[in-house]
């Protein structure tokens, strides 16, 4: 997976949590928790849900239960690219 | 040969006698107000120390049974519940005295989580299918939520009560349809109750399981039933109601997976195909398996039997550990006369301040907890039971002496 390509999947991930979470700033840490950043158990469900339908990825919702930050979506995202 | 049509013949909740507002509960515990809006529930039903599921069991399916021509020919009583107080006498033989059933009948209790009573309403109806004509079966769903603070969010959700499913070749609820259903089922720890007081629940697991299971299960359905179409197919959709915000995002995530179209004609969808069966859970929080059946209910109340007659249905129940069904069968003319008053009776519970639920929390879960000898706190009993007198007598936990469980009938009023 090149730099590229994970700069490529940090955007969508940060453009999903932003559409989710409104008040969420652009600039969005790797260790940014969806808690900390005020989204409920419905909300963490949306964002892992569209993530993984915008990169088609085929490893299990389930399987998102416990990614809790920005930076660990995008390394498990990244990782099915691989 | 074509199968016997089997179904769902009448359908009774019973959700307790108290009930607390969520946005209570909220101010209460002191919980983020900005998160009222995801869970979208008005109030939940709260457990009494009286009550148990044996009481709650038998005090929904009594009056169901008191209005029924020939209660003897139920030869299947099966007991659905994640509350069990015993680990060899079935909850089954529990309430099977109580409700004077027939001596020819088989007793059996099941556990998986909410999922529990949709496999129970399938065995059932595999029996009937080979049973004589006019043979019925009960299920019951009945469960109490030990959750306090502790659970976080998850308290205010949570519900009490039971729902009795009579099953036979009557369906005048619901139609069941054969060979129509689709699965999914694996080993995941998201929900589990290690004592009779402690629920562990992981809600992101659990959430993104239910949904998992939710796609999985309908491509099952559809592999099994391949002219099925999610658009087109179903007039209406019952699922799993933990609470309603939940089943909400279900919907979405389904549309967006199935039938993808602009977010207008998807939140339209929602109010013309699930909501109508959400309007009961609002107000008594998720009743565990029995919550697939009290929707139901609530679909089957929510405009006149006319419309509704022969209107198929989707149903998914989930249990977390996890077991998945979606399901689908049509609505019987009758349906809404075979489903009790349930808005009345949920109208009819006392409404506890905070203070008054925090009050009664402890009492009411050690209960559950077994114990050689028990005096039942009857406070407020009598009280509360008065606004259900039209029920008939309403079964009541009095005492505990060596382990047996002491009940008694109450007249209301």
């Amino acid at each position: 997976v090149t730099a590229a390509e994970r700069t490529e999947v940090r955007r969508m991930v940060v453009e999903t949590v932003r559409s989710i979470l409104p008040g969420a700033p652009a600039d969005l840490d790797d260790s940014a928790s969806f808690r900390d950043l005020g989204a409920d158990s419905i909300d963490r469900v949306e964002i892992m849900t569209e993530v993984r339908d915008r990169l088609a990825a085929e490893r299990p919702l389930s399987a998102f239960a416990e990614l809790t930050t920005v930076g660990a979506v995008v390394d498990y995202l990244v990782g099915e690219l691989a | 040969v074509s199968a016997r049509t089997v179904g769902i013949e009448a359908v009774h909740a019973f959700a307790g006698v108290a009930q607390i507002s969520v946005a209570e509960m909220f101010r209460g515990r002191g919980l983020d107000q900005q998160r009222l809006g995801n869970l979208d529930m008005h109030c939940r039903s709260v457990q009494m120390p009286w009550e148990d599921p044996v009481t709650n069991a038998v005090n929904a399916a009594r009056p169901m049974l008191d209005a029924l021509d020939g209660r003897d020919r139920i030869e299947s009583l099966i007991v659905s519940t994640e509350s069990g107080l015993d680990y060899s006498k079935s909850l089954a033989s529990m309430a099977h005295g109580y409700l004077g059933l027939s001596r020819r009948c088989r007793l059996l209790e099941v556990k998986q989580a909410c999922y529990g009573a949709t496999g129970a309403v399938q065995m059932a109806a595999g029996l009937l299918r080979s049973a004589a004509p006019g043979t019925r079966a009960l299920v019951i769903a009945t469960d109490v939520n030990p959750m306090d603070a502790g659970a976080l969010y998850a308290e205010p959700t949570t519900g009490h009560g039971a729902v009795a499913v009579l099953l036979s070749d009557r369906p005048d609820v619901l139609a069941v349809d054969d060979g129509a259903y689709g699965l999914c089922g694996f080993d995941v720890r998201d929900t589990s109750r290690p004592r009779p007081d402690l629920d562990l629940y992981n809600a992101d697991l659990s959430l993104l399981t239910y949904l998992e299971c939710l796609s999985e299960s309908y491509r099952d359905y559809q592999r099994r039933v391949p002219s099925s179409d999610f658009l087109a197919s179903f007039d209406h959709l019952v699922l799993h109601t933990p609470f309603a915000g939940m089943v909400r995002a279900a919907h979405r995530r389904l549309m967006r997976e199935l039938a993808p179209g602009p977010p207008d004609a998807v939140a339209a969808d929602f109010r013309r195909r699930v909501e109508p069966s959400l309007a009961y859970a609002r107000q008594v929080g998720n009743l565990c398996s029995g919550s697939l059946y009290l929707a139901l209910a609530s679909l089957v109340h929510s405009r006149p039997s006319e419309e509704l007659a022969d209107a198929r249905v989707g149903l998914y129940s989930y249990g977390s550990g996890c077991s998945a069904e979606f399901f689908s069968g049509r609505i019987g003319a009758a349906a809404r006369d075979r489903t009790g008053d349930v808005e009345r009776w949920l109208a009819a519970r006392t409404s506890l301040t905070f203070e008054e639920y925090e009050r009664q929390l402890p009492r009411s879960r050690e209960v559950l907890v077994p114990k050689r000898d028990r005096e039942v706190d009857l406070a407020g009993c009598d009280r509360m039971l008065a606004p259900f007198a039209d029920r008939g007598p309403m079964l009541v936990l009095e005492s505990v002496a060596d382990y047996d469980r002491k009940y008694s009938w109450r007249t209301p009023g």
